[in-house]
């Protein structure tokens, strides 16, 4: 009899002190790393600061951004995304019908046309994957007139395995179950979403047809029926992070009154604004400069942040039950649906 | 003797299985049960409680960094607005700046009891700001709160302002200096107030009279000429801190931006050079429209950028007016009647 509770006693104990170790040897495992580069920077540090572990997960969590542009945009907006959040990928590539080598412009051959989009996007995916497919780990999609806070998509990316396949944006409902990502918010695919895309979906019409559709709801279709989950990229406060619209609609209160809240796949959340935002949409070209100015220089005296972390690294198991929960999830939108749709 | 053996080894054979085989078995399945109950319990309740923590916005005060002047530099904010805007640009700002300020005035044509704060005033409804309006709440203000702050801070709906960095700006100087910041979207001190109302607003010679016209030059000489000190307005590297305008933020449908058309021009000069030239603690935005005002209160406040650089900020000292005096040139044709550090 006291045996027993002796040994449920220690097994209580055993068990605790067990999980706790395992979870600070997964937090100091990165931490450890960072701790590694801080030493040989600047001597002895103690405990990686937020700005260190950001500086480390640049090169750990490799983001290659593709961003879809046309030519009388080359002047303005793709010099303001290469003078703003640009910088901050790891790789810049933009996507048009005209070179341009200083910008870093790329023509993929597609004519500018709205109907052309999805054909662009194909081809763009496709470049990008025999010329770097292997090079980095995430590849984001954006337009020329996205706001992106590179940092902040890190910090969403760095628990998932980039040779898992899954790719995460501001999910939309439609006829296909797992829905798809809105193509303005932006979407970021895994090294193996791409791959899988690139070898079993492009020259498969079935899987993935060529047509008139529109470019992100195609792209979504095509990802789907390569086993490629769509993952859920919203905060713990179950706020959007990729926003479809521009900001200023965005906030403070999520818009009631245009097509939004009937295509949005998750029951949308009445106050807005996450603090670990990602990306906005429909940005003007001034806004561009009045972003990173408000998000990187200006500052509010007085007013420290508290130092984070980052969020654990999901084991193969964790990462499997995740994709398995995230593939068999239905749209909780309790919204009438789009009469087109 | 052989009785005796057979007897003894009996006895152990058959105590032994009986004592020790239940021992054995049970003590085993409850440790691992316990381990087992110890690690949901970790995982269920320790690690969510922590992760909550480390995404806290701000660590109330925790820290020696933590600096708050709100209590030590309490300012009182009136804005102007007019009644088509009570329910857009005036609620905007009383949803997000305003509430930093230690009091929020709307000054309009009529009160409305949905905006916190309003006071009717008996002017036209079609304007935010005039003459005859920027004087009639100058008096309300020193009438009736006059030792409610040690700043007075102008603002009109349409302005966007970093409560903190202002505290900051103005910290150095003691509200019993006649000293004034920035015109129009003017802080001045209580000195300032008390001084521009009562020897300056009833002079014919000091402060014009006539109602109509803009008020930011007319207000600016009318503080000048009883000697209040026009404060500087740049940072340590001659970067602007108020007045930030964005002169493409101000296009629309029906006036489109473009750089050549001398409108933008002269607003782009009003801006110096663009955002590349406004200082890292800036104080106010101008010409912001409501949707904007919860887009700065967000990207201000709330939106964080992962590794963003922490700064180790201290207050500046204060300002002595003594040691300024000695070191500086006296000014010509200055007038001599009322000094400029004059203490009420």
């Amino acid at each position: 009899m006291y045996r027993n509770i002796l040994c449920l006693v220690l097994g209580l104990i055993i068990g605790i002190q067990l999980t706790d170790f395992l979870e600070y040897f997964q937090l100091t495992d990165s931490q450890f790393a960072s701790t590694s580069i801080t030493q040989l920077e600047e001597g002895a540090s103690q405990l990686a600061t937020e700005e260190e572990l950001a500086l480390w997960l640049h090169n750990e969590t490799r983001v290659l951004c593709m961003v879809l542009t046309l030519p009388k945009n080359h002047q303005s907006r793709v010099r303001r995304v290469k003078g703003t959040w640009g910088r901050r990928c790891n790789k810049l590539i933009f996507i048009s019908s005209q070179e341009d080598r200083e910008l870093g412009v790329i023509d993929v051959g597609v004519p500018e046309d709205r109907n052309n989009l999805y054909l662009k996007m194909r081809k763009a995916l496709e470049y990008v994957y025999r010329n770097h497919g292997e090079d980095y780990d995430w590849f984001l999609k954006a337009d020329d007139d996205t706001f992106v806070i590179m940092e902040n998509l890190r910090f969403l990316l760095y628990p998932y395995d980039p040779e898992a396949a899954l790719y995460f944006g501001h999910r939309f409902r439609t006829t296909f179950p797992q829905g798809y990502m809105s193509g303005g918010a932006g979407y970021v695919m895994s090294r193996d979403a791409l791959r899988r895309l690139n070898l079993f979906a492009f020259n498969n019409s079935q899987f993935c047809p060529i047509n008139n559709n529109s470019e992100d709801r195609q792209i979504g279709f095509c990802l789907q029926n390569v086993g490629v989950v769509a993952g859920d990229s919203r905060d713990e406060e179950g706020r959007d992070r990729f926003l479809p619209l521009s900001l200023k609609f965005m906030l403070p209160t999520f818009p009631t009154d245009n097509w939004l809240p009937k295509l949005t796949f998750y029951e949308p959340v009445n106050e807005t604004g996450s603090t670990s935002g990602i990306s906005f949409h429909y940005v003007k070209i001034h806004e561009f400069e009045m972003y990173e100015y408000l998000l990187y220089r200006l500052h509010i005296f007085g007013t420290p942040l508290s130092q984070r972390t980052l969020p654990p690294r999901l084991g193969p198991d964790e990462l499997q039950n995740q994709l398995n929960q995230w593939a068999q999830e239905n749209s909780t939108n309790s919204n009438a649906w789009l009469k087109q749709e | 003797m052989e009785r005796k053996e057979c007897v003894f080894l009996d006895r152990s054979n058959h105590s032994q299985p009986n004592t020790t085989s239940p021992s054995t078995a049970r003590p085993v399945l409850f440790l691992l049960l316990g381990i087992g109950i110890g690690y949901l319990i970790t995982k269920v309740l320790v690690w969510p409680i922590m992760d909550l923590k480390s995404h806290t916005n701000r660590t109330g005060a925790s820290t020696s960094l933590d600096i708050d002047l709100t209590d030590e530099v309490r300012v009182l904010c009136y804005v102007y607005t007019k009644p088509i805007n009570h329910k857009t640009q005036a609620q905007a700002v009383l949803e997000t700046w305003g509430r930093r300020c230690n009091k929020l005035i709307f000054f309009s044509s009529r009160s409305d009891l949905n905006l916190t704060g309003s006071v009717e005033l008996p002017v036209s409804p079609y304007f935010r700001e005039s003459w005859l309006k920027t004087k009639m709440a100058l008096k309300y203000l020193h009438d009736h709160h006059l030792n409610d702050a040690d700043w007075f801070l102008e603002a009109d709906d349409e302005t966007y302002v970093v409560m903190e960095n202002l505290r900051y700006m103005v910290y150095p100087y003691s509200p019993q200096l006649a000293i004034y910041f920035g015109s129009p979207g003017t802080v001045m001190s209580r000195a300032a107030l008390r001084r521009l109302v009562e020897l300056s607003l009833p002079n014919p010679s000091k402060c014009e009279q006539k109602n109509a016209g803009p008020t930011a030059e007319k207000l600016r000489e009318c503080l000048e000429n009883v000697n209040v000190l026009a404060g500087n307005t740049y940072d340590s590297e001659g970067r602007r801190r108020m007045y930030l305008i964005e002169p493409q933020a101000r296009s629309n449908l029906f006036l489109h931006y473009d750089s050549n058309i001398w409108f933008w021009k002269f607003l782009a000069y009003r801006t110096q050079d663009g955002i590349f030239a406004w200082s890292n603690y800036a104080v106010s935005f101008h010409y912001v429209q409501h949707r904007y005002i919860h887009c700065f209160e967000y990207m201000i406040y709330r939106l964080r950028t992962f590794g963003r650089k922490q700064i180790v900020e201290s207050l500046p000292p204060k300002y002595n007016p003594a040691a300024e005096k000695d070191q500086g040139a006296p000014r010509i044709g200055s007038d001599q009647d009322v000094p400029a550090d004059y203490e009420y």
